[in-house]
Order: C-alpha cells, then structure tokens, then sequence
C-alpha cells in the first residue's frame, strides 16, 4: 500500500514549520510517522504536503529540571526510556512508553506527535492527564499553553490548530515516585483496552495525602479518574478500599459497545485495572 | 505533483547510496524495487507484522512506515548487511541453529529486531525477549525456536570479541 | 553415514540462503519492462454491477490497461472446483475470473488494471467508479438456508451447495443409552494469514508462444493442470513455478481468479505483469478456514463406554466453491468425527451453505481439526456428564493396540498406533494427580486452573489415488520423485511434493544420502517448477513426506539397483554377491576391495564397459501411490488459568506428546509441531472472522484480527513416541497439522474444566477475554457458583 502523492519538505526551524503551514495547500506535520503513515498508506489521509518537523534541534530538547520535565515534542519514546533521571523522578512516564506498541515503533515514534494524533487509546493521555501535563504550542499568534484536562477534544482531535505547532510538554515533577502505568492491551493491535495511569502521595501516617488517576482506552475519550481521588484522599489504603475507589473512578468515564468489547466490559476492565494501578502505585 | 523527486543520500549495509525517489517512496521499496535489496519483505500494510524490519542509525524500524526521504543522511542496514567478511552475524547463526526460522519470509525483519535486542539488552531474559517480540508476527514457528534462536544469540554474542551489530554497520555502532 | 543422517538434527539447507536474505520469493522478481496489476474489489456483500466508470484514468499517466468483468466473459473459463464429493449433489456453479454481472462477497473482483508502477497502480485503482446495486446478502450458513434468504446461485436452492452423509445407523445404540450428550458447536471462521501474501507473475513469450507464471502456490502442477484449462492454452505451453514460498497452511492450494488474470494480462499484452496481494486483500480474497455449525450427539453408558456419536454440520463454503472447498468439510471431516475412539456407530451428515462471504478452502488441518474438536469437547462433556474424569474416559474408550488395523465405522483404516502410550507419557509427564491437587487448593482460594486433554488421530498423507477418486477429489494423489546422480556422483533430487516452509529440501536430501550414502552436501532438491519436475501434486494434508518421500525412497533404491548391477560387472562377481553399505558396493564379504557409487556413476556415463543390457546413465523415477492413508496421533495437554476479572485466559504448560512415526530430522518435526500447536491455539483463544449484519469483515486487518503473539504463549514442551506406519516405505506419518488439530480443543477443555466450579459447559470460540468473563457474570448472577 503506497500513500497517494504528496510533496515533501523539511523544516529546519518552528517559524519555518509554521511558515510552510500556512503556505502549503492541505500541509500536514511529519513528526515520526508512526500513525500519520499507516494512514497514509490506507488512504485514510491523503495531505497536499508533509512538513517534516523531526529535524528542529528545538523540538527535540529533553531536560529534567527540579520542577518539571520538559519533553520537545520531537523527542522518540525510545530515548525518553533511556533517561535514567527521569526513570527517577517521573516513573509513570517511561513505565506507559514502555508498553505502547513495540520497539520498532518505539524508535520512530514521538511524544508530541502522539499527543497531537490524540488517539483515545494512546498510553501517553493517561500519564498526561494524571500528570497535569501542559501543551506549549506555537502558531501565527504567538506562542499558547494548553492543559491536559483541556487537550483531548475527541478520538483524534487535540487541541490544536491546523496552522498551530505543538513545541513541548512539560510535566510537572509534583508526586513522588509511587506511580504505575498499568495496561490491559486489545490482543490485536495492542492499544490500550484499558491503560490506567496513578499517582499516589503519601502523609507521613500512612494516608493518602493525596491520588490522581487517568484512564484511556477503555472510555470513548482518555479521562481523570476523579471519583478515585474523592474516595482515597486522606483515608488508608486498604484492599475494599482501593475496590470501592476503582470502581467510583470507572464511573467518571463514558463507555460504548465496540465489537466484542461491550461497554460493560470496558467498564468493568478500566475497574480493575485502576485496582490494580493503585495497588502498585502504593507499594512501589 | 505526483513527479516531484526528492534527493537523498544515505549509507547502505555500510556502501553509500544517492539517489531520488518520489516522496511517498515507503524505505521498504526503496530496498526493494530501487536498489534490489529484496530480503527485506512485506508482510502487512498497518505496520503490525514486522517483516520489514531494518536497522535506521542502529535501531529497529519498521521500513514500510518510514519514508524514503526520512531515511536520508542515515545509516540503514538490511538483512543483506548482516553478515560481514563471509561471517555470519551470530543471530544468523543462532537462526539456524535453533531452527528460528521456517517459511523465512517475516526472518529478515525477526532477525533485525533479534539483531538490536541483543546488541541493546544482552541479558534480556525470556519473558523481556517475548515482550520485544510485539514487533513481529510469525505464523510458522510458534515464536518457541525464534526465542530459542535470540537466547542462543545472547550467548554467542557474548562469547565473541566484538560486538556482532558495530561488526555488520562497519564499525560505526553507536 | 545412514545411522548419521536419518534421524539426525541437521541444520536446514534452505537456511543458507534465507538467513541471508537471498531467499527468492514471487515478488522478488523484478522483469524488464515489467507492469503492476491491481484489482479492483467490490465494497459490497452482494450488489449487481450497473457500471464501471473508468474516465478518470485518463488524466493518470502510467495506466495500461483496464479490463472488466464484461471484457473478459467468454475469453475466460470459470474458476473450477476439484473436488466433487460423491452423492453429495454439489451444484457447481460458475466462478467467473472477475464478476460481470454480480458481485457476491466484499472482495469479489470486478475489473483488472495494469500500470507502469505501484504507486500509479493504486491511484488508478481509487479512482474507477463502480456503480453498484445493493442486494441483501447473508453471512452466515444457517441464516442462508432459511425461506427467504437472499440466495447467491441461481442453481443452488436455499444456498445448499452440497448435502452428504457418511456412517452406520445409530439409532440403536442410542435406544440403549443411559446418557446421551447434545452441544452445538461453533467452528469460527478463521483467517490463514501466512506472512507472504500471494503474488503471481507472468511472461509470455512470443517467439514459443509460452506463458510462464510465478506464483506463490503449494501446487504448481495443480494450477496449471486448471489454469490452462482457464486459460484455454495447451498446458505444456504453460509454466507454473513456486519459487521460496512464504507459508501457506492450506490458503496457496486453491486457484484463485487473480494469477490467472495476471497470466491473462501477460499473454494479452505481451508484457510480464506482477500482481502482489496486500494484507488487506488477503483478508478478503484469500481462502478463509473452518466455519461450521455442528450439531453433535453422543450416546453412553453410565460408565464411561461411549456408544455412539452423530453430527450434523452446516459447512458455510462462502460464494463460489473453492478448489478443495467441498472436500474439505466432507470428507476430511465427516469421516473421522470418532476420533481416536473405538465407538460401534457413528454418523455424519453435512451441509455445504453458500453465504456472501469469501470462499472457503482448506486451512491446516483441514476438516479433521473440525472432526477433532467436536470429538473431543464431547468427551470431556461427556466426562462431567458422568461424573468421571476425563482421562478416564478417554482411556476407556481410545482405540488398543491390539486393534490394530483399526476400521472406524466410516471404513476408515488406522494404520498402527499406540494411543494408550502417549497418554500415559503425557500423564506422567505432567504428574498428572499432583496437577489436580494443585487445582483443588487454588479453586479453594477462589482460583482457577484448568487441565484440558486432546487424545487425538489424525488421518493424512493423503493418498492413495484410488481413494481420491472415490472421494471425488479430481486429481491423483501418488507423487512422483526423480534422482539423478550426475557424472561426478553429485545428485539431484526431482520432487513433486512442494515444500513451502517445511524444510523438506533438507529432509528429502537426508533421506536419499541415507538411501545412496552420499554427503548431504552433495545433494540438491528441486521443486516447485513444472518445467524441471514431470507432476506432482504439490504439499498439503501432510503427504510430503509420507507420500512424496517415499517416492523419493523408492527411485533411490532403483538408482541403487541399477548401480549394483554395473558394480557387479565392474568386481567381476555376480550381482547376488554384491553387497551396498555407505556408499560403497563390495563382494559378499570382502571389504578389501570395493567400488564407491561415485565410480560407478562415472562408469554409468563413460559407458566404457557396460553389461550388454544395461543402459548408460544413472537415474531413476518412481511415481508412488500408497496403499492407505497414514493416522499420526498423540496427547496434547494444556494447563490454564483463568483471570475471573477480566476474563483473560493464560496458558501456563502445554505440552505435545505425537507419534508420527520414525523422525527424520527431529529439529523439523519439533518446528513443526511448535507452529501447529500454536495456530491451533489461535483458534481457542485469539482468532475469530468476524462480519457485519451487511456482509461486511470486520477484522479485516491485524489491527483486529488477533494472530497469536510470543508474549500470550509459553514454552512449548514437545515428546514422541514412535510407531512406524505399514504403508509407505519410510514408516512415516506426518506431522505437518497434527499441532493444529489437537491444541484447539486440548486447550478449550482446559478453559472449561477452569470455570467448571461456575457450572459453564461450554462458550464458543475464541475464548476471548469478554467472552470469558461475560459469562463468569452469568453464571453467578444464576447462582451457578458451586
């Protein structure tokens, strides 16, 4: 399967990026290629010209600072995995890259271009809502930041503009290194029938001082948990505990019937792997 | 449109290669159909299966999801570059030995993958040699002979000087 | 060199290649001036072509030529069926290459491009405009045979396109029941999927008016037998010839519409054109496997003695009838439904449905995974039915060894076998009661584990001819083998047999330097070209060993026989006294002095000094007919548990125990058994076609069909035991489905003994995740939990 024609050009800068978006008849941005192309390929999309964005030294800055992680949306998953600082401080992050699809697309693949293809199965929206991630986009008017809680409009469909590009995401390093990502992978395609992304922190008596817990997959769109950390903050964690806050967080996603995958059982797979996320998420 | 060319320029089983391809040249038919590198096969159109596997820059990449044009200025190696000097790479080998490999058509692209995993995490154990297995569908083996085949490799790789993958890119591992 | 060789793990001789990457596949052929075909496919189940707008195709540089249904009708035969089972009425109706009128299942060919390149190729293809009239369609066999169906054929009523019975009466043994068991089983249709698509080239040369077809087929004789006919060329003007072929399992077996329009196109343009299958075309176009609704009914005694057992199967056959698409649910099925069990009566009758779906062919195992299945999930029904364990049933009712030549009640003949053997290996193995405790302290923490047996027989290296033709398959089944040891000793070996995977070219070399004496190295198997190979009947129900291997058997030993006649001349002793050990002819009892085959071959051609009747030379042919089908068999076990909230199944052991005869590599056979097994496995857990009220597939792609991936499975433990077969001249069975055949049900009943506790007798295939725990969640909200 070959993709129909397109004309091709490569940015070396974001204004140049920017610059080639609004010149270029139905223009689309290349970041990894690793949905754009598959895409492509099935004529699902078909652009006019393919701005390759993956060489903007800028887009692929990737630094630890001490209160946040800034991730150029140009950096590939693999490297995020083979950030030792980071394994540190933000574990949810690689645990989620970790998992999603295999390592051939773990070396093309990027983090910006996942989030701007928005897919509501992608393992990166959970750790981005649970996170608190921000968006920093450019575009003809200047430069704007998007929260997470506000990226995901619907399946494939970001926040951002058509003549807009995502720069960076930044994470704030807010929660202590009790975090999981836990996955329930569809057999086939291997995203996320339910991916659940929890951070939990601890008050020195043991509570729960505080617990965030995103799911994607298993709803129609990637959502906060919220239910989770109405039920846990300031209790003790315990196992009917853990039980009763799963399932009030399952509650806050909205579930459709999907091929054998009935919104039930969507429902009841996103419960128990929240249960499951927590638990880890606790012990770690 | 449709006869736009693009330049490109990159280094092949460690042999420099200039060219021009129409953009939506997919690097898996760059292989094949341009320069005749036709070990590197086709298996599916969604990239799920694999079979097309190469080494950009020393990593595993699906060629048919990766444009020709993305590819320039790199170093690819295909199952052709796997060998150097007559000398099998020990994934090679490991394939044979362990019968890893049946109708041989996804082999190219599970011994690219092999090929990385071992270079990149020599003491990947079973369940971790399964795991990175996702990138590839076999129908003939069961993938049993195929985890044999990377264990075995693991071993080889181990007890030979030099590193099999910096071996087969002419020494230009990263 | 013989004790070496046969029964050795000699590395494969087709690795040396493909672990290179110089394997030499269909769509590796790249030909001067070379054109792309592509076809373009119906959106719909069931429509009538109103028109083909073909305009925009001007505006397309690089487009060659576009050919319609209705071009082609009249220049092009139907695609035929080659199996028309007897009594059964099959209605053989026409398959036109691309359709002309109306289209009957998504994917049905409705014209043909050709194009200067890929690209230009699938642009062209996007832009014809086919104006279509919708028509209802139905997918599935039962809903097809209702009043008022839409109906596919003319000539077929109510869709029925074949109705056939086998077997005894059963209605007394089931009188004198004191159990009778009934299921009704769903065969889910499954998807081949080797990992080579299909491809076909073609070239035709003008100055000998000669059509060359390379193409990715288990057959070439086969295809080219029908494509001429298709054609309507002379068929030794037609070359058919399967270079490295990447897998099969059944789908390369059938002749499809699209290699011989690539031949078409060939011929009619003079140029070579390529066609090369998409993995989204093969999801709708190439063959599909099983499919069937069966009815089964076991009667029994209270102590475990089964009585009898009747099926009736609805076989969905798709749209038109495929090449061995009607034997397949007939014969290869309905003749082995008792399994591996000595049960007095037994019946089967079947239904063959046509549906909007695509064909349907054989895919590994072919009807016998089917029979198995059925068989063996009614055993273990039958088990709990009276409250006996399964092993115990299946040991009580298993054919003995003393029974040997078994007649089943179809009239089937089982070779020899020791199935009690197996079993008791597999139970041994296992540590079979300390499994069971095992299972009883986790269920007492609310666990589940499952242990799931598959005593299973197998009937394959098929053959002989005569019971082809009794069975309405239209073609032999001998197989045909040359050996020609050249002038310097080095051999080749002609089969007819065509290995796609296999690894028969080192298999067969290891059984002809076992026969000659000569080094593996020295030996070449040549295969899969109709103009180097006289016939054959290609690789499938795994007869290439059996059948084609002891061809091969015996054209060696003439080799040797027509040899030991010139050594004898050459020691001046006569021929009686000769005597052949590792390569070397020797006067009884002298080893002193001694002429090597290679000497002799020398002499052969030299033709120096040859006995006055002997002619120069040394080669020799055997076309081989078998005397019987051969009946591998085993115990597979598989061990599972089964996660209650989220339905997941996971495999922790499985293990193999096959007989298959004397091993000739036991490298391959383990291969070979690790590949079935796990496809067999696909079908219990992941894999499943599934369609759309509109006809439309769903899982159309690997993104939504599930293939078996290495994380989902565990290490595969694989045991013999060896019971030669009395039919072919190697003592060999076959081992190429018997994984397939007996891991599909082994594992199903583990995943019900697993949930048993729940009162769940059965769900239907695959044993997904939602499947799985839907029904934990009706069993106890039924209060099933006991």
């Amino acid at each position: 399967m070959i993709p129909s024609a397109f004309r091709y050009r490569r940015a070396q800068t974001v204004a140049e990026a920017l610059d080639l978006l609004r010149q270029e008849p139905e223009a689309k941005l290349l970041a990894g290629g690793q949905s754009l192309l598959p895409l492509m390929k099935l004529r699902l999309a078909r652009p006019g010209t393919l701005v390759d964005i993956s060489r903007i030294d800028e887009l692929r800055r990737f630094e630890v600072r001490p209160d946040r992680v800034v991730i150029g949306a140009m950096v590939r998953y693999h490297q995020v995995l083979a950030n030792a600082e980071l394994r540190a401080r933000l574990p949810l992050l690689p645990q989620a890259v970790a998992v999603i699809a295999d390592p051939q697309v773990r070396h093309r693949g990027t983090v910006g271009g996942s989030a701007a293809h928005a897919d509501p199965a992608s393992d990166l929206a959970a750790v981005f809502l649970a996170a608190d991630a921000e968006f920093v986009l450019q575009g003809p008017q200047g430069e704007r930041r998007v929260q997470a809680r506000d990226w995901f409009l619907g399946p494939m469909m970001s926040n951002l503009q058509p003549d807009e590009l995502l720069c960076r995401i930044e994470i704030p390093l807010a929660w202590p290194p009790h975090q999981a990502y836990l996955k329930f992978p569809h057999p086939a395609s291997g995203y996320a029938l339910a991916g659940v992304a929890a951070l939990v922190s601890r008050a020195p008596d043991g509570s729960v001082e505080d617990v965030k817990v995103a799911v994607t997959g298993a709803g129609q769109l990637p959502f906060a948990a919220q239910g989770v950390t109405a039920a846990l903050k300031g209790q003790t964690l315990s196992r009917q505990l853990m039980r009763e806050a799963a399932e009030r967080g399952a509650a806050d996603g909205t579930y459709a019937d999907d091929g054998p995958y009935s919104a039930a059982y969507r429902q009841n797979l996103a419960r128990v792997m929240i249960e499951r996320a927590l638990a880890k998420a606790s012990e770690s | 449109m449709a006869d736009e060319r693009v330049a490109l320029q990159l280094v092949i089983n460690g042999r420099l290669v200039r060219g021009d391809v129409e953009p939506r040249t997919l690097l898996a038919y760059y292989l094949r159909d341009e320069l005749g590198l036709t070990g590197t096969h086709v298996g599916c159109d969604t990239s799920q299966c694999g079979a097309c596997t190469v080494l950009l820059d020393g990593l595993a990449v699906k060629s048919c999801t990766v444009l020709a044009v993305q590819a320039d200025g790199c170093r690819v190696t295909t199952v052709e570059g796997l060998a150097s000097g007559g000398h099998l790479h020990p994934v090679q080998r490991a394939f044979q030995e362990e019968h890893g490999l049946q109708c041989g058509f996804c082999t190219p692209g599970a011994m690219m993958l092999a090929a990385w995993l071992v270079e990149q995490e020599p003491h990947a154990d079973e369940r971790a040699i399964r795991e990175a297995l996702d990138g590839l569908i076999c129908r003939c083996t069961g993938y049993e002979n195929i985890v044999r085949a990377i264990q075995r490799a693991q071993a080889l790789s181990e007890a030979s000087e030099e590193p099999g993958l910096q071996r087969a890119e002419g020494g230009r591992g990263r | 060199m013989s004790q070496a060789v046969l029964g050795a793990r000699v590395q494969r001789k087709e690795d040396a290649r493909l672990v290179r990457g110089r394997g030499r596949y269909t769509d590796d052929i790249r030909l001067p001036g070379m054109l792309y075909a592509g076809v373009v496919r119906s959106p719909y189940a069931h429509a009538r072509i109103r028109a083909i707008d073909t305009r925009a195709l001007e505006k397309l540089d690089g487009v060659v030529r576009v050919y319609t249904g209705q071009d082609l009708k009249g220049r092009l035969g139907s695609i035929p069926t080659a199996w028309i089972p007897p009594d059964s009425d099959l209605k053989t109706v026409e398959h036109p290459a691309l359709a002309y009128d109306k289209v009957r299942y998504v994917g049905d060919g409705v014209a043909l491009v050709v194009a200067t390149s890929r690209g230009v190729l699938e642009d062209a293809l996007e832009a014809i405009r086919v104006d279509y009239e919708p028509l209802p369609a139905v997918y599935d066999q039962l809903a097809a045979m209702k009043q008022g169906a839409p109906q596919l054929h003319q000539d077929a009523p109510q869709n029925v396109a074949l109705h056939w019975r086998a077997g005894t009466d059963t209605e007394d043994a089931f009188r004198r029941a004191d159990v009778v068991v009934r299921r009704t089983f769903r065969q889910q249709r499954l998807i081949p999927n080797p990992m080579e698509p299909r491809c076909a080239v073609a070239q035709y040369d003008e100055a000998t008016g000669e059509l060359t077809v390379w193409a990715t087929t288990q057959n070439p004789h086969i295809h080219r037998f029908l494509m001429a006919n298709i054609l309507g060329m002379p068929e030794h003007k037609l070359r058919v010839v399967a270079q490295d072929v990447g897998g099969g399992f059944g789908s390369k077996i059938a002749c499809y519409p699209d290699e011989v329009l690539v031949g078409y196109a060939a011929r009619d343009l003079r140029a070579p054109v390529k066609w090369t299958e998409t993995r989204s075309e093969h999801f709708l176009v190439t063959t599909h496997g099983r499919d069937h609704v069966d009815e089964v009914e076991l009667a029994g005694t209270k102590d475990g003695r089964i009585l009898a057992v009747r099926v009736r199967a609805y076989a969905n056959l798709g749209a038109y009838l495929s090449t061995a698409g009607p034997g397949v649910p007939t014969i290869l099925f309905g003749l082995i439904v008792n399994g591996a069990y000595d049960i007095e009566a037994a019946s089967s009758e079947v239904y063959g449905i046509f549906t909007n779906t695509t064909p349907v062919d054989a895919y590994r195992g072919a009807g016998r995974p089917e029979a198995t299945y059925l068989i063996e999930r009614m055993i273990d029904s039958y088990a709990r039915e009276i409250g006996m364990d399964p092993v115990e049933v299946r040991r009580r009712n298993l054919v003995k060894k003393d029974q040997f030549p078994y007649t089943n009640p179809f009239g089937l003949t089982y070779d020899s076998g020791d199935y009690h053997q197996t079993l008791d290996l597999a139970l041994k193995t296992l540590d079979y009661d300390a499994l069971r405790q095992e299972q009883a302290a986790l269920r007492q923490q609310g666990k589940y584990l499952g242990i799931g047996f598959s005593t299973y027989v197998e009937m394959c290296g098929l053959g002989p001819s005569q019971v082809a033709g009794a069975v309405g398959f239209q073609g032999g089944l001998w197989e045909s083998a040359l050996v020609r040891v050249h002038p310097t000793g080095k051999v080749t070996v002609f089969t007819g047999a065509s290995p796609h995977g296999q690894g028969e070219e080192t298999t067969f070399a290891q059984i002809v330097a076992d026969r000659l004496g000569v080094p593996l190295d020295d030996i070449e198997v040549v295969h899969g070209d109709t103009d180097r190979i006289s016939m054959g009947w290609g690789t499938y129900g795994s007869r290439t060993t059996a059948v084609g291997g002891g061809a091969l058997a015996l054209a060696a030993d003439r080799v040797v026989a027509k040899a030991k006649r010139l050594a004898a001349h050459m020691l001046e002793v006569p021929e009686a006294a000769v005597e052949f050990e590792q390569g070397r002819f020797y006067p009884e009892g002298d080893r002193r002095r001694g002429v090597s085959l290679q000497e002799v071959t020398l002499q052969a051609y030299l033709a120096w000094n040859l006995p006055s009747d002997l002619e120069p030379g040394l080669e020799a042919s055997a076309f081989y007919d078998p005397t019987n089908f051969t009946y591998p068999f085993g115990t597979h076990v598989a061990v599972v548990s089964v996660d209650a909230e989220t339905g997941e199944v996971r495999l922790l052991r499985y293990l193999a125990v096959d007989d298959c005869g004397p091993v000739i590599n036991p490298m391959i056979v383990e291969g070979q058994v690790h590949g079935g097994v796990v496809q067999g496995i696909g079908q219990a857990l992941f894999e499943g076609a599934r369609y759309d009220q509109d006809g439309q597939l769903l899982t159309a792609s690997f993104l939504d069909y599930a293939m078996p991936k290495a994380r989902s499975l565990p290490r595969l433990e694989t045991l013999h035991t060896v019971t030669p077969s009395p039919h072919n001249p190697l003592g060999v069975k076959g081992v190429g489905e018997t994984g397939t055949i007996a891991s599909t049900p082994a594992v199903v009943n583990a995943v019900m003994d697993a949930l048993s506790p729940l009162g769940i007798t059965d769900l239907p295939m695959p044993l997904s995740p939602p499947v799985v725990w839907e029904a934990i969640q009706a069993a106890r909200q039924s209060g099933g939990v006991s």
